[in-house]
């Protein structure tokens, strides 16, 4: 299996941990350092290491204490077991980031259906000439260059 | 074609006047294919989004300024209604090439007419 391993470093550039061996999409947030420098190291097959890209990047955690229901719960524990989250704060992540997702899509369907319902006589006069002048003028374009 | 001013390509960004429909009519519209399909000799169309003089905000329009456009009005660009033109439709370049920050205000109006997931900032 292709996998990275990882070193962190804090920016005084001391090991913040042992190097250790993630799979390829594993993502890392460290709950301390805001500012981390990942190191990846591709290990080859025949074990040795190979010298990966630098980067830094900025990690920004928010540190949350309650309680949910024990239904969220079983499905946060099902989201991590499934391996679609790394951890119960990451399944959090995961649902809290498709929810958003789905709202927008949403809005952005409710206002799309209103700007068309709401147009102006005028507006929708001149949206229907236009129409049909540039699909009168698609016809002379070939899709076959 | 005799009148025609198409010496220089037309680049991304800029507004041309074009005939459009049959018969034809002069529309103004924004150039906003990349610049190697415009300019390549094998391609015989561009993108364009055709601007309308009527109009409101919406998720797929963007209202510009003739100060921004140099149109003689304000102008509406209708995202929903990108389509392909032949190069042959476009007239002349007419006013003024639209920022870079613009065009990204454009190409991300443009992806709202088919992308439920492009960037939509409208309030909840």
């Amino acid at each position: 299996m292709t996998a990275f391993r990882f070193l962190i470093r804090s920016r005084d550039g001391r090991a913040a941990k042992e190097p250790l061996l993630y799979p390829l999409t594993y993502r890392i947030y460290h709950p301390l350092d805001k500012d981390m420098n990942i190191c990846h190291n591709v290990l080859r097959d025949d074990g040795e290491a190979q010298l990966g890209a630098t980067m830094k990047i900025t990690v920004s955690r928010k540190k949350l204490s309650t309680t949910v229901s024990g239904d969220t719960h079983r499905y946060l524990q099902s989201l991590v077991k499934s391996g679609r989250a790394s951890t119960i704060a990451e399944a959090v992540d995961l649902v809290a980031e498709r929810v958003q997702r789905l709202e927008k899509r949403a809005r952005l369907e409710r206002d799309t259906a209103a700007y068309f319902a709401g147009s102006p006589a005028g507006v929708q006069k001149e949206e229907a000439r236009l129409e049909q002048a540039l699909s009168d003028s698609v016809d002379e374009v070939s899709f076959e260059e | 074609m005799p009148g025609r001013e198409v010496a220089l390509f037309p680049r991304r960004g800029e507004i041309w006047a074009a005939n459009i429909g049959d018969p034809p009519r002069r529309h103004w519209v924004l150039i906003v294919s990349l610049d190697a399909r415009n300019k390549s000799e094998r391609v015989n169309s561009v993108l364009i989004v055709p601007f309308g003089s009527a109009g409101y905000d919406g998720p797929t329009t963007l209202r510009l300024e003739p100060g921004e456009t140099g149109l003689p009005a304000p102008s509406y660009l209708k995202g929903h209604f990108i389509t392909t033109l032949a190069k042959d439709r476009l007239l002349r370049r007419e006013g003024r090439s639209l920022s870079s920050s613009t065009m990204r205000a454009v190409s991300e109006m443009v992806r709202r007419a088919f992308d439920p997931d492009a960037p939509y900032q409208a309030e909840a």
